[in-house]
C-alpha cells in the first residue's frame, strides 16, 4: 500500500512543534536545503535532542519572561566549544537579558574556538548590534546601530523573517516567516505569446534567479507553422511576463500579546494570509478578565484574530497550566473561520518523571474474573 | 541506626553533577551543586531547603533557573551557598529575566545567597520574588572552624580546594543521632509515633531529665502519658554519631587539596567525589584541575570513608565507564 506522507504546504522550511500545549512553546524550523534551523522562543529546552539543537543557529525571542529565554544557557552549552556564531534576535531589553544569563556563569576555561554570540535588539526604529565573543569569556561588545525601516529583521536565499512589536505591558516581539518565491513558469502563458519549451528557460532562470547575465536568452516563438527564434530584451521582462505568481507559504508566531485597539490593529495588518498562525491562547472565554489583565488572548479573542486574518492553518498553544485537567474546552471552544484548519497538541511533550503509578500496571498479576485469590 | 539522611545522584556519573540529600520524616532536602534538575521530579526539588554550590561553571549551576522557576508563586525560603562571587553570579542569573508580574503575587518565594572567602568571612544577602530579585540586606559574617551552617542536628562545613578558581567542598554533618529501640519501646507499653520526633529534639537540645514528655500508649488508647525525658532516654533511647555525607568535586591533584579533602572526608558515611580521569591520563587531570579516579580512590582510603561514590565521569570515556569505577575501587580499597 503506497503512504501518501501528509504535512504542510511548505517548500523549503520544515516546522516543528517541540512542546505541548502547556509547556514552553517551541517553534522549530528546519530551513531544508540549508540544513540549519530557527528556533523561535526558548524556553525549557532541556528535553531536546543534541541532534535536534545543534542545526539551530538562529534564534528569534518574543520576550524575556523566564518561559521564554530560560534555554539559552542550555543552547550556548551544545554550541560554545564549535566556532560557529549564534544569531539572537529579540525585544528591546534583550541584549541586557543575555549579558546578565552568560554573566551568571564562571567561563575561566574558554578558548579561542568558542563560538560567539550576536545578539540583535530590535528596536521601533533601528536595530542594535551586540557580540559577546566566545573566546573572551563571552565578554560584550557594542556592534553599532542601524535605522530599521520595514520589518524585515532576516533573511535567506529560501526565507525572510519579519517582526512587528506588540504591546505585552512590556514590548514583545510578533514574527513572521515568509517563504520566498520559487521559479516557476505557467504553461498557459507562455502558450499565449506562443513560446515553445527548451533549454532556454534554464538559462532563463540562471540569469533572472542566480543572477548570471552573461549569456544572451534566445527564445523559440510559434507563429502559424513556423518556428522563429528571437533574442529576447530583458530576461527580467520576459520571467514578469511568463512567471507564475502564487503566493508564497508563511508562518506567523505571536506569543503573549494583549487585546488592545492597536494591537489588534498592528496583527491584522501583520498576520493576514498565512498559511500556518502559531498564536498564544492562554486562557478560556470565561476568563476573559484574566486574559485582559495579564495581557494574554483568551479563546473569543482568537477566535475573532482568526477571523480576521483567516489562517489555513491554525496553531493555539500556550494555555494556562490551571486548565491541566479541562484541555478539551480549548478546542471546543475555538470557532475557526471556514477554511481554516486547527491542529491540536497534546497536553504535554515534555516527558515527566516517572511515578510509580506511572509503572505500577506492568507489575500485577493478570487478571481473575472470578474474583478467587 | 536508621539514617538520617538519604543522598543520591540526580543524573548519571557522565552527566551534570548533583547530589540530593533527602532526610527522613522530614519533608525536606538539600542539594549539592546545581546541575540540570530537568529529569528530577518536582515534589522531590520542591523539598529542597539548602543548596550548597561549589562553583559557577555552567555544570555545576546550570539547574538553578529550574529550581526558581519551580518555586515561584510559593511561600518559600531557600539558601544558597558559594564561593567567593557568587552572590554576584547569582545577581545576574535572576537579572536575566523580567520579572514585570512578581509584584503582586500573594507569596514571597525568597533566596539568602551567602557567600564563603577563605579568610572566613562571607557575604550574605537577601532576595525576594515581591521586590523583583533585586539584592537585600547585605550584611557580612563570619565562620568558625569551617562551619558555614549550624542548626539544631546539623550542621555543615566547606573547605576551598584549587580549581584553578575556588572550588567548594562540603560535609553535611548530623551532630548525634538517636536511635530509638523499639523493643524497649514495647516493653514500656508505648507505641510509635510522631511524639518521637519531639523526645528526640528534646534530648538533642540536651533538656534536662525531668522534663516531661507527652508519650502514647500502646493499643490506641487516646490518652496521652506524660513520661520524664530521663527515663524515656535512660530504658529506650541510644545515643550514637551522627551521619556524615560528603561532596568533593573539581579540584586538581594538589598536596593542598589532598590534605583538605582528608581532612573533610575523615570517617564518612557516604563520600561522593569526581573521577573525571583515568590514571592513565593524569597530564590531562593535572592540566584541567580535576582529580583522576585514582587519586579519589586514594583520598577516600586515606580518609576512611565508608561509601565512596564516584561521579562527573568525562565524556571520553563513553561507553568505559566500568573503568573509571574499577580504578577507584582498587584505590580505595588498597
Amino acid at each position: 500500500m503506497v503512504q501518501i506522507k501528509r504535512r504542510l504546504p511548505f517548500r523549503y522550511i520544515e516546522p516543528a512543534f517541540f512542546g505541548g500545549l502547556l509547556d514552553d512553546p517551541l517553534l522549530f524550523l528546519r530551513i531544508r536545503p540549508l540544513k540549519r534551523a530557527l528556533l523561535f522562543d526558548c524556553g525549557q529546552i532541556a528535553h531536546l535532542a543534541k541532534r535536534a539543537v545543534k542545526p539551530i543557529d538562529t534564534v528569534f525571542i518574543t520576550h524575556a519572561h523566564m518561559d521564554h529565554i530560560m534555554g539559552i544557557p542550555t543552547l550556548v552549552r551544545h554550541h560554545h566549544a564549535s566556532p560557529r556564531p549564534l544569531d539572537i534576535f529579540g525585544p528591546p531589553g534583550i541584549a541586557e537579558r543575555v549579558y546578565h544569563l552568560l554573566m551568571g556563569y564562571d567561563w575561566n576555561l574558554s578558548n579561542p574556538d568558542w563560538c560567539t554570540l550576536r545578539v540583535h535588539e530590535i528596536r521601533q526604529d533601528r536595530l542594535l548590534h551586540y557580540s559577546f565573543i566566545g573566546p573572551e569569556g563571552f565578554a560584550r561588545r557594542f556592534d553599532g546601530e542601524e535605522p530599521r525601516s520595514g520589518r524585515e529583521i532576516w533573511s535567506c536565499r529560501y526565507v525572510t523573517v519579519e517582526a512587528e512589536l506588540l504591546d505585552h505591558k512590556l514590548p514583545v516581539l510578533a514574527y513572521r516567516i515568509q517563504e520566498r518565491p520559487h521559479f516557476a513558469i505557467d504553461p498557459r502563458l507562455m502558450a499565449q505569446q506562443g513560446l515553445m519549451p527548451g533549454d532556454w528557460i534554464r538559462d532563463l532562470k540562471s540569469s533572472v534567479w542566480n543572477g548570471r547575465s552573461e549569456s544572451r536568452i534566445v527564445v523559440p516563438r510559434r507563429e502559424g507553422e513556423m518556428v522563429r527564434e528571437e533574442t529576447a530584451d530583458d530576461p527580467h521582462t520576459l520571467y514578469d511576463s511568463i512567471g507564475t505568481r502564487q503566493p508564497c507559504a508563511s508562518i506567523g508566531y505571536l506569543c503573549d500579546v494583549g487585546w488592545t485597539t492597536e494591537n489588534i490593529a498592528k496583527m491584522e495588518s501583520f498576520l493576514n494570509g498565512l498559511t500556518l498562525l502559531c498564536a498564544d491562547c492562554t486562557f478560556l472565554a470565561a476568563d476573559v478578565e484574566k486574559a485582559r489583565a495579564s495581557y494574554h488572548l483568551c479563546t473569543a479573542d482568537l477566535n475573532e484574530l482568526a477571523g480576521r486574518v483567516t489562517p489555513r492553518y491554525l496553531l493555539p498553544m500556550h494555555l494556562s497550566k490551571s486548565y491541566l485537567r479541562r484541555t478539551e474546552d480549548l478546542y471546543n471552544e475555538l470557532r475557526p473561520p471556514q477554511g481554516t484548519t486547527i491542529l491540536p497538541l497534546p497536553k504535554h511533550l515534555v516527558p515527566a518523571p516517572l511515578m510509580v503509578r506511572d509503572v505500577e500496571e506492568w507489575l500485577r498479576p493478570p487478571g481473575n474474573p472470578t474474583g478467587r485469590p | 541506626m536508621t539514617p538520617v539522611f538519604h543522598p543520591m545522584l540526580v543524573n548519571a556519573p557522565s552527566e551534570d553533577p548533583c547530589v540530593f540529600v533527602d532526610f527522613l520524616y522530614n519533608r525536606r532536602a538539600i542539594l549539592f551543586d546545581l546541575g540540570t534538575l530537568s529529569g528530577f521530579p518536582t515534589r522531590k526539588i520542591l523539598r529542597t531547603s539548602h543548596v550548597f554550590v561549589s562553583h559557577t561553571h555552567i555544570d555545576h549551576f546550570i539547574g538553578f533557573d529550574h529550581l526558581i522557576r519551580l518555586c515561584l508563586g510559593r511561600e518559600k525560603r531557600i539558601h544558597l551557598f558559594g564561593p567567593p562571587g557568587f552572590a554576584d553570579r547569582v545577581c545576574h542569573r535572576l537579572a536575566a529575566y523580567t520579572w514585570n508580574l512578581v509584584y503582586n503575587y500573594d507569596t514571597d518565594f525568597t533566596l539568602i545567597v551567602t557567600e564563603i572567602h577563605p579568610d572566613g568571612s562571607g557575604i550574605s544577602s537577601e532576595f525576594h520574588c515581591l521586590r523583583g530579585f533585586k539584592a537585600e540586606c547585605v550584611t557580612e559574617c563570619r565562620f568558625s572552624g569551617q562551619i558555614i551552617h549550624d542548626e539544631e542536628g546539623l550542621l555543615v562545613r566547606a573547605v576551598h580546594l584549587d580549581h584553578k578558581i575556588a572550588s567548594l567542598a562540603f560535609s553535611l554533618e548530623e551532630k548525634r543521632h538517636v536511635n530509638i529501640m523499639k523493643n524497649r519501646l514495647d516493653e514500656m507499653g508505648l507505641a510509635v509515633g510522631p511524639w518521637l520526633v519531639k523526645l528526640k529534639a528534646a534530648i538533642l537540645r540536651g533538656e534536662p531529665g525531668d522534663t516531661p514528655i507527652e508519650t502514647v500508649p500502646m493499643g490506641g488508647a487516646a490518652a496521652i502519658e506524660t513520661r520524664s525525658l530521663g527515663e524515656l532516654r535512660d530504658r529506650a533511647v541510644r545515643i550514637v554519631a551522627g551521619q556524615k555525607v560528603c561532596y568533593v568535586t573539581d579540584a586538581g591533584y594538589t598536596p593542598d587539596n589532598a590534605e583538605k579533602i582528608i581532612d573533610l572526608a575523615r570517617g564518612a558515611d557516604y563520600l561522593f567525589i569526581e573521577t573525571p580521569f583515568l590514571d592513565a591520563d593524569a597530564e590531562r587531570a593535572t592540566e584541567r584541575h580535576h582529580l583522576t579516579a585514582r587519586q579519589a580512590g586514594e583520598l577516600a582510603r586515606a580518609a576512611g570513608a565508608v561509601r565512596v561514590i564516584p561521579f562527573h565521569f568525562s565524556p571520553r570515556y563513553t561507553g568505559r565507564e566500568q573503568e573509571l569505577r574499577d580504578e577507584l575501587e582498587r584505590a580505595w580499597t588498597g
